[in-house]
């Protein structure tokens, strides 16, 4: 219950919510100290703070329930560094019934309305793709339209367009439609896209200064929606197909690379450190210029995870292109500015090396087969969704602090983040890094209330030096942001947990520990590994770290596999990490590339719940006995009588049993008689569509029967209990399922008898 | 004093000494002049008679020529030269005789049956062969591709200076107005790039709402922003294209950029054009910048008239020549019209429609709030140049009788190969000299030679077609003859153009010096050999068809070109661009000017008769003793319309022909005349009319008070007067009498 208070509170899950307290005991325990931590958890009770918060003068950590307070003296000691601080003058009235909100103990998680500075909107530009089939295109030319009634009026849009060149649309013109063309084989820096577009004073053409203003020119290219709607749903519907023909033998030239570059030199030079997204329609890879994935020769395929294994001619463009992106991403990390990547195509889009944008930005992905689908017009809406308050679930250029106890230091965090531009290294910063260290301050460019960020701490504390009774662990995150209305917002959360000696108290430990929360945050590290080093290591390593958890909480008997308990609070951890071993974030088998990285980027951004369905897709079977159960991620599940619900996040599956489905065929449910079995095929339909409703991006949704060839999705997720290796085994029950697969019930045997083996 | 030479009429250009058959048949002056009327047997002759042998020609100009039928042209197998009025036919009509290469051929079978009408034709009603001038319809072996379509590309400076003139507001008023009458037919394909310190071209698809302009910022890294669409057929789009001029005026109204990337907007528009071939129009209003054709100001009062002004007349840089020969090479042709009031280098500009065949405007102080007239002319010439006959992917020959060449070619044009001149476009109004050696004696039993310019070209409305004209010169051994038959005015023009060159290339002085040696060694030869000692006279003793030289040589000397005191650089270059270029019979008038005086006129003059005539008062020689103080003059140089009103005009003059009471209200700076019902006003606008209907280039007109600031402006003209550093007539007569007795 902690755990879910924790979490509905303040958005935070650690992984052990009771800290050890050295550093040797900690490395013990296998799994970090470590959280998942949700910045702006949706909180519509929080009040209102309109005044600065009060930090601490040595460390400037923000003053909160967990610092003891002299109401007399009016002073307040730091809970991190022990700082004495002076209360300032106006909060000369405070006494014990008379707390300013951040005093309370309610309110461990707080925000500020920072009014001293002044309220900017937001920067939306779109950049469109404009080699796509007609129906595409004209299919996202409506969706875009359609998000400008979306947007915040005062936001400020532009459009950008691509193809064989790049196009910077103007928003004020009479008469005829206006762009600036840039070749699309070249990367311009900065100062030269801004000589070129009149954006900087005294460049020929560029408008007479007025002011000092720092993006004055820009007008011409991004204005305030509700001022600029018309013109600009005008050249929205008016964008015509990239003119320049493309044999039948040809891929388009496609210049993204390029595209990303202007826009993030325009932004840079017009709206640097100003909330600001660039959304990045593409219909496939970019064949030419800088960021190049793929030739626009149709018979060179786009690199495949064979092509990479083996760096064949296909994966040539790949490090050249990602060092590419990770360099433009960087920038418009540094600048505040966020990337998304819209990319539908039946083949690949080249995320894989445009990934860099969103994962350092906090863009989104969104992934689908065609912009003409429900999956991308759904999703790409909910972008614009709004939460209880009518605030747009968005929020831009955050910078991301933590502070933590001296026993504690930082080792990291995995996220959609980049460490902050110019962060020092502090005492608090562990040498021990994992993920993105060497710094206790992150910039987040775009953040939602669900995206979550993994923190990785290392407890410092030697085991010669005694941590005093009562005292206890305080990790304080500080998110400084730029809310959709414009405000400057902080919002302060700090967590307090409980110190215990595991050398006498391991109890109490393992009674703290969070296997859902420690199951994502291992799994990030995984993802993490993966993406930097080989993919056998890191299931090497998660083996290893696997055995040695349960050989420090399970019981057993040296060498008697049979013997083998884990605690409780343990048990579901193995077959968690059962399932990533074999999940899509880890095996490549059957996905591009592109796949892959558009998995990873969501485990790296969601938060526990989501992130344990990526992990272990949710089975719930709907049948005729009673009402709707969830059921094991197992083959046995399967059953002619059933229906299944399967969620993936990623899918949304619905699985007819062989009678239920002949039943179907056979129109059961259009007569009277069979009421019962209408209602039966109904609900999880209806399950289905309230998570098709809600969930970002959309997931694809999949009606299947068993047999079909559809099936095979849920096929490739459940635990092949039965395969055709055993499947004329005693039980024969359920369907057998083809796969090489160990079953979970292989793979627990294995590892029993490695936790037990007296040899590792 | 002397007495008046000039005859009053206008100059009455000799014709070749021929027989009456010939004489009738024979090419129109207008179209083919002759320096001498007669060709010296051999090149000594020629030379002993020190005077410059060439051919004026105007072989676009005419409207009216009869067009040959036929699809069979017949040609001379071994020189090409095409069937004309002077071949002579052998064995009974069955074989005919070159008359240039002297060779027999046989005639082709069907040569008398017109496969259109399906009849046999009398030899005698064939246009080739009764007209020195014709036009054949060319068949397909005449074309490497298919007739290319009109093409207009518009180039537009945008600058702040362009716009702030008014130029682009007039320009696109002026193409709104006249996108009907644009020369082509169905096929018309028109485009536009506007620039300043970018380019912007524009996208103009019929399927378009509007036209998009695409701005391409880097002139250093310039590129097509589209494949199509840039040039788009002109009734396909015309919505689109409608849409674009008329918001042309105020999409550049906030222009701040004092930048003009002429050279990058050239190639550009070469790129978009360059496949198709056709027109350019630069419409050029700022010194253009940039690292490609960017130009300097080179002014400089300091060098004028001397050796140093020499290199400035010459293009600052090899770009436009480049460019334009390039161009040349993909039938693209650039016009050029330039609008400012300071320099705008018109050395440099000149040389890209130099070497394309195209035409220099130029409108100095050009601005539509302060200078409405000069805003009319712009108007009227864009007009015209839009709607005037254009040939396009044009080739010119010249064919002469055997043993004599063309050597040395004025004009626009670029030469191709030794006698082939490109002309990507070839304009009805330009004019080109052609100057000839003679390599080898003529034969002794031919007493005729010939000249013929074959001007292969496609029509607007697609069509392949060769225009002939022939001449014929009677061949003397005479030098006599040789003087007797000299045009003085077109060795005026010639000269004038052989002296744009050596000013080019050597030094002005040497220039003018030449002009006068060509007198001085003329009449001395012309003395020595045909005036005895005992007829000694007192004075300069001239041959009578050469009477008139000293003065117009005089005049030349005179001529902003070549004139030294005074003259900027873009009036001189300007004006010599005009030498090069203007057909011979507007040549005449410029280099000197028609005086003509209107208190006095005949009853009939200025008046249109019955057969649409208008009769032209006498002309006047140019000088102050034929001004009268009471008088009203109009002077008209071909560029220029001056009318100068005399100090002690009679008020009832005044109020006839202004509407005022007196000479005194008459206001400054007049260049329009009110439109009064009086008989006065009537035929001076008549005339002034009738002038501006000749020529066509606009004739400004500035009316001159002569007590006014700006008399000079008019007094210039009158070159038979000294001025501080020149001869008057009198005493340049003087001077070469002296030249010539030394
Ligand atoms: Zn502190
Ligand atoms: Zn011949």
């Amino acid at each position: 219950e902690f755990i879910n208070a924790s979490e509905d509170t303040d958005g935070v899950r650690f992984s052990w919510n009771v800290f050890p307290t050295s550093r040797i005991e900690a490395t013990r325990m296998v799994v970090p100290v470590s959280c998942l931590f949700t910045p702006l958890k949706e909180r519509p009770d929080l009040p209102p703070i309109c005044y600065e918060p009060v930090e601490c003068q040595r460390c400037r950590a923000i003053l909160n329930p967990f610092c003891s307070i002299d109401v007399r003296t009016k002073l307040w000691i730091c809970n991190f560094c022990m700082q004495r601080n002076q209360f300032p003058p106006h909060y000369k009235d405070i006494s014990e019934n008379n707390l300013p909100a951040e005093l309370i103990q309610s309110f461990s998680t707080i925000e500020y309305t920072l009014q001293r500075h002044a309220t900017v909107p937001p920067v939306f530009l779109f950049m469109v793709d404009l080699c796509m089939d007609e129906e595409d295109l004209e299919a996202l030319k409506e969706s875009l339209v359609m998000s400008l009634s979306l947007l915040p009026p005062n936001a400020l849009v532009g459009l950008m367009t691509f193809g064989t060149h790049v196009q910077l649309h103007e928003l004020e013109s009479e008469g005829c439609s206006r762009s600036y063309v840039f070749r699309g084989t070249k990367d311009l820096p900065t100062k030269k896209i801004a000589e070129l577009l009149g954006l900087t004073p005294g460049a020929p053409g560029a408008p007479k200064q007025q002011g000092g203003q720092q993006n004055f020119g820009a007008s011409k290219f991004l204005q305030p929606v509700e001022q600029c709607d018309m013109a600009l749903t005008d050249i929205i519907e008016e964008l015509q197909a990239d003119p320049w023909a493309v044999a039948a033998d040809k891929r388009a030239r496609r210049s993204t690379g390029a595209a990303l570059s202007i826009a993030v030199g325009l932004l840079e030079a017009t709206y640097p450190n100003t909330g600001a997204r660039m959304m990045l329609f593409i219909g496939g890879p970019c064949t030419q210029g800088p960021g190049m994935v793929a030739t626009t020769e149709l018979k060179e395929t786009i690199r495949t995870h064979h092509d990479l294994d083996k760096d064949t001619a296909s994966a040539k463009y790949v490090k050249k292109a990602q060092k590419y992106y990770e360099g433009l991403a960087r920038r418009a990390a540094n600048n505040g500015h966020v990337i998304d990547v819209y990319g539908c195509a039946f083949d690949q889009t080249g995320l894989m090396e445009l990934k860099y944008g969103p994962n350092y930005t906090g863009g989104h992905v969104v992934m689908g087969d065609s912009f003409n689908t429900s999956l991308f017009k759904q999703t790409f809406q909910r972008v614009f969704s709004k939460d209880l308050k009518g605030d747009f679930n968005m929020a831009f250029g955050a910078t991301f602090d933590i502070k933590c106890s001296r026993e504690i230091k930082i080792c990291g965090v995995i996220g959609p983040t980049v460490a902050a531009p110019g962060s020092k290294k502090t005492p608090s910063v562990s040498d021990q890094e994992i993920g993105i260290g060497g710094t206790t301050s992150w910039k987040m460019c775009g953040l939602d209330s669900s995206t979550t960020v993994a923190a990785y701490f290392e407890i410092a504390n030697q085991h010669s030096q005694p941590i005093a009774q009562g005292q206890r662990a305080h990790v304080q995150f500080i998110t400084r942001y730029q809310h959709p209305n414009g405000q400057m917002r902080l919002r302060v959360t700090t967590c307090a947990r409980n110190w215990a000696d595991a050398a006498v108290n391991l109890q109490s430990i393992a009674a703290g520990f969070d296997q859902e929360a420690a199951a994502v945050l291992m799994g990030r590290i995984a993802v993490f590994r993966a993406e930097t080093d080989d993919g056998p290591d890191v299931l090497r390593w998660l083996d290893r770290m696997l055995i040695r958890l349960c050989q420090k909480f399970g019981e057993f008997r040296k060498d008697d596999p049979n013997s083998f308990r884990l605690w409780d609070n343990f048990e579901l951890y193995p077959q968690f990490m059962f399932h990533l071993r074999r999940s899509q974030f880890l095996q490549c088998f059957n996905n591009s590339p592109d796949e892959t990285s558009y998995y990873r980027h969501k485990l790296n951004r969601e938060d526990t719940t989501n992130s344990l369905i990526m992990i272990q897709p949710t089975l719930t079977a709907y049948g005729f006995d009673g009402p709707p159960t969830p059921v094991l991620l197992d083959t046995s599940s399967i059953a002619p009588d059933r229906i299944l619900l399967l969620d993936t996040f990623f899918h949304i599956l619905i699985f007819h049993g062989e009678t239920i489905a002949q039943w179907r065929t056979q129109k059961f449910h259009e007569l009277p008689e069979h009421e019962n079995f209408r209602q039966l095929l109904q609900a999880p339909r209806e399950d289905a569509a309230e998570i098709l409703q809600t969930r970002f991006p959309m997931p694809r949704y999949v009606d299947c029967e068993q047999g079909g060839s559809q099936a095979r999705f849920l096929l490739s997720k459940v635990n092949p209990s039965q395969t055709h290796n055993n499947m004329w085994g005693a039980d024969g029950s359920g369907a057998p399922v083809i796969t090489d697969d160990v079953s979970l019930q292989v793979f627990m045997e294995h590892l029993k008898k490695l936790a037990v083996s007296s040899s590792s | 004093a002397t007495k008046d030479i000039l005859p009053g009429t206008p100059v009455r250009i000799p014709r070749p000494d021929l027989p009456e058959s010939y004489k009738k048949r024979n090419c129109d002056p207008k179209i083919m002049r002759g320096t001498i009327n007669v060709v010296p047997k051999n090149q000594q002759l020629l030379n002993k008679s020190k005077l410059p042998f060439g051919l004026h020609v105007f072989p676009f100009g005419p409207e009216a020529i009869p067009v040959v039928e036929s699809t069979v042209i017949t040609r001379c197998r071994s020189c090409r030269t095409y069937m004309n009025p002077f071949v002579t036919f052998l064995d009974n009509g069955r074989r005919w005789r070159c008359n240039l290469c002297h060779r027999i051929h046989e005639l082709p079978a069907d040569f008398d049956y017109d496969p259109v009408r399906r009849e046999h034709v009398e030899r005698s009603q064939r246009p080739e062969l009764n007209s020195a001038s014709v036009e054949y319809i060319a068949p397909s072996e005449y074309m490497v591709r298919p007739p290319q379509p009109c093409t207009y590309m518009f180039l537009i400076d945008v600058s702040r200076g362009a716009v702030q003139s008014g130029m682009v507001e007039t320009l696109a008023k002026v193409l709104l107005d006249q996108l009907d009458n644009l020369t082509g037919d169905s096929r018309t394909q028109i485009g536009f790039m506007a620039y300043d310190h970018t380019l912007h071209f524009y996208n103009l698809k019929s399927s378009l709402p509007r036209p998009q302009q695409m701005t391409v910022a880097d002139p250093s890294d310039i590129f097509l922003p589209s494949p199509d669409d840039l040039v788009v057929n002109l009734n396909d789009s015309r919505d689109v294209i409608e849409t674009f001029l008329t918001s042309l005026p105020t999409m550049f109204s906030n222009s701040s950029s004092g930048e003009s990337v002429l050279g990058t907007a050239l190639k550009a528009a070469r790129d978009v054009v360059g496949h198709i071939g056709g027109k350019v129009l630069v419409f050029q209003h700022t010194l253009p910048t940039g690292s490609v054709g960017g130009l300097k100001p080179r002014e400089n009062p300091a060098v004028r008239g001397t050796a140093k002004e020499m290199p400035l007349l010459q293009p600052a840089t090899d770009f436009f020549k480049q460019f334009a020969v390039d161009s040349s090479r993909q039938q693209v042709g650039v016009d050029v019209f330039l609008f400012n009031g300071d320099y705008i280098d018109i050395a440099s500009l000149s040389s890209v429609a130099k070497f394309s065949a195209g035409s220099v405007y130029y409108y100095p102080e050009f601005n539509t709030t302060s200078y409405p007239a000069m805003t009319q002319k712009f108007r009227k010439e864009l007009t015209h140049v839009l709607t005037r006959r254009l040939g396009l992917e044009a080739v010119m020959r010249i064919r002469c009788t055997k043993g004599l060449s063309m050597h040395t070619f004025h004009g626009h044009f670029f030469v191709r190969s030794a006698d082939l001149l490109a002309l990507p476009n070839v304009s009805p109004d330009a004019g080109y000299a052609f100057q000839i050696a003679i390599d080898e004696a003529m034969s002794d039993n031919k007493p005729l030679a010939f000249f013929q310019t074959a001007l292969l070209y496609t029509s607007s409305s697609g069509e392949r077609r060769i225009r002939v004209h022939t001449l014929a010169l009677p061949v003397t051994d005479d030098l006599g003859t040789i003087y007797s038959s000299a045009d003085a005015q077109a060795i005026a023009g010639l000269v004038a153009k052989m002296a744009v060159d050596r000013a080019l290339t050597h030094k002005m002085s040497d220039a003018r010096e030449a002009l006068i040696n060509m007198n001085v060694d003329a009449f001395s030869m012309f003395k020595q050999n045909y005036i005895s000692s005992s007829q000694f006279a007192t004075g300069l003793v001239v041959p009578s068809a050469l009477k008139l030289l000293p003065l117009f040589t005089l005049a030349i000397l005179k001529n902003p070109a070549f004139r030294l005191d005074s003259s900027k650089l873009d009036p001189r270059a300007y004006a010599m661009m005009l030498i090069k270029t203007l057909p011979m019979w507007e040549l005449a008038d410029f280099l000197y000017p028609r005086l003509y005086p209107l208190h006095d006129m005949q009853p009939h003059v200025g008046l249109r008769d019955d057969q649409n005539r208008l009769p032209m008062p006498g002309v006047l020689q140019l000088s102050a003793a034929r001004i009268q103080r009471h008088g009203l003059y109009l002077l008209n140089n071909g560029q220029t319309l001056y009318l100068w009103v005399g100090s002690a005009l009679p008020a009832p003059m005044a109020e006839d022909l202004f509407g005022v009471s007196s000479y005194a209200d008459i206001p400054d700076g007049l260049m329009s005349l009110p439109k009064r019902q009086t008989d006065l006003n009537k035929r001076v606008r008549n005339i002034v009319n009738g002038l501006r209907a000749c020529h066509h280039r606009f004739l400004l007109l500035f009316v001159v008070k002569e007590d006014s600031k700006s008399r000079y402006d008019f007094l210039q003209y009158l070159t038979d007067d000294r001025t501080d550093s020149t001869f008057s007539y009198f005493e340049f007569l003087n001077h070469l009498h002296r030249q010539v007795n030394k």
